[in-house]
């Protein structure tokens, strides 16, 4: 049982890697932007199986976007990806007590979060003032919050959130 | 950090500390440019955070350091005052002995011990006397000029009239002309000099010197300064007024004439 779990999770992984990797970009102020699959993927992780798998496979996940995107800042993703995995399981803890606008809310605010930690340790030492970092969370995280909108919608009918 | 109903944390807790953990250490060991820059944002924002602690232990470390000042600036007047006293005290003491230079005469320097203002003699007390060769009828004197006379002596100490005091007599010459007359104390630090005649030409400022015709004066020791004259028909002679060399009041120091 536990075999299928792990090799559906690989599987999930590998995929999920792919699609990162050839989707396209958006270039806004020359920074190229796309959505964050590795996050959707955590997040599906941490609202199905809770905190303490979502911590290890956003570290595991965060570990992997390191070494594939950037060699340069080995760590970051990791850092980012473990804490945005802690808090995003604890909608998972709350699930019964929450109603689905506040846990909506919650990701919002994490995802907010996640991509605020990203940019302050992306955009540091270069000339990007503060307006435009802001507009690039706004943005990276508004195109995120679609993308999960969209795959809780159509892929699993309203019922991951 | 979360803690369990048992006050333990729990096993996401502990997960999200070592994955923290290691992120960072991967981060930090890296020793890019951009990692130091990230590095330096990171000390100033915890600097930031950590300023109203740094800012409360400053104004601690402030009121302890005024405490410390405080009491550091109060000794240190304390030590001024003193400091202050001694450099009067060396200032006079050189003046003596400067003056013990000038004149050509055997002084012997004393303390002045006690003053006797309000007695029938007006004198004060010194602490010389036999033992150091005192006898009586020797004259005293302090910085500025003519102070009195030993009166009696004993062992250690001695009695010394004051140049005020009503009884007190000394044969005197005023001005450049050098006219004899005989000093009479009247108040305090003023006198008058009997026996000027009219003839003599005597001016305001002059100086008043023992005249050495005494035994017990030698010459030339400053007594008084002319302060005004009066010349009346009916008198013979002039009525000097003088006002004394010497400082009466607050005496501390002066010499004895052997």
């Amino acid at each position: 049982m536990k075999t299928k779990l792990y090799l559906k999770f690989f599987g999930l992984l590998i995929v999920t890697a792919i699609l990162q990797v050839i989707f396209p970009s958006i270039s806004i102020k020359s920074i190229l932007l796309k959505p964050d699959l590795f996050l959707l993927f955590l997040t599906y992780i941490a609202l199905r199986y809770g905190r303490f798998s979502s911590v290890l496979f956003g570290f595991c996940l965060g570990f992997i976007q390191d070494i594939t995107t950037q060699i340069e800042l080995l760590g970051a993703f990791s850092f980012i990806k473990s804490i945005t995995g802690y808090l995003l399981g604890s909608i998972f803890d709350y699930e019964r007590i929450w109603s689905k606008q506040i846990r909506w809310l919650v990701i919002v605010g994490i995802y907010f979060v996640h991509f605020s930690i990203y940019y302050f340790i992306q955009l540091n030492g270069s000339l990007t003032t503060f307006l435009v970092g802001t507009m690039l969370v706004s943005i990276h995280a508004t195109i995120n919050l679609a993308f999960l909108f969209l795959m809780n919608k159509f892929i699993f009918n309203s019922k991951l959130v | 950090m979360k803690l369990s109903s048992f006050g333990y944390p729990t096993k996401d807790s502990i997960a999200l500390f070592i994955a923290i953990v290691v992120s960072l250490i991967l981060f930090f060991s890296n020793s890019s440019v951009r990692v130091r820059e990230v590095q330096a944002d990171v000390s100033d924002i915890i600097n930031i955070v950590l300023s109203p602690q740094k800012w409360y232990k400053d104004i601690l470390n402030v009121k302890k350091q005024n405490q410390i000042l405080t009491e550091t600036v109060t000794q240190l007047t304390l030590l001024n005052q003193q400091l202050l006293h001694y450099e009067f005290e060396n200032k006079q003491l050189r003046e003596m002995l400067n003056f013990s230079e000038d004149i050509p005469l055997s002084l012997k320097p004393a303390n002045v011990v006690n003053h006797h203002f309000a007695s029938s003699v007006q004198s004060i007390t010194i602490d010389v006397g036999k033992n150091d060769q005192l006898v009586q009828n020797l004259a005293v004197i302090d910085l500025k000029g003519l102070l009195g006379k030993t009166i009696s002596i004993g062992e250690n100490a001695s009695t010394v009239q004051l140049i005020s005091d009503k009884n007190f007599r000394v044969s005197v010459r005023v001005g450049e002309s050098r006219i004899l007359g005989i000093f009479h104390p009247t108040q305090g630090e003023y006198g008058v000099i009997s026996g000027i005649p009219k003839s003599a030409n005597i001016s305001i400022g002059s100086k008043v010197v023992t005249s050495g015709i005494s035994d017990i004066y030698p010459s030339n020791i400053p007594v008084a300064e002319v302060i005004a004259i009066n010349i009346e028909d009916v008198e013979v002679f002039q009525n000097v007024v003088v006002k004394l060399s010497a400082t009466l009041h607050n005496l501390g120091y002066v010499f004895v004439i052997q």
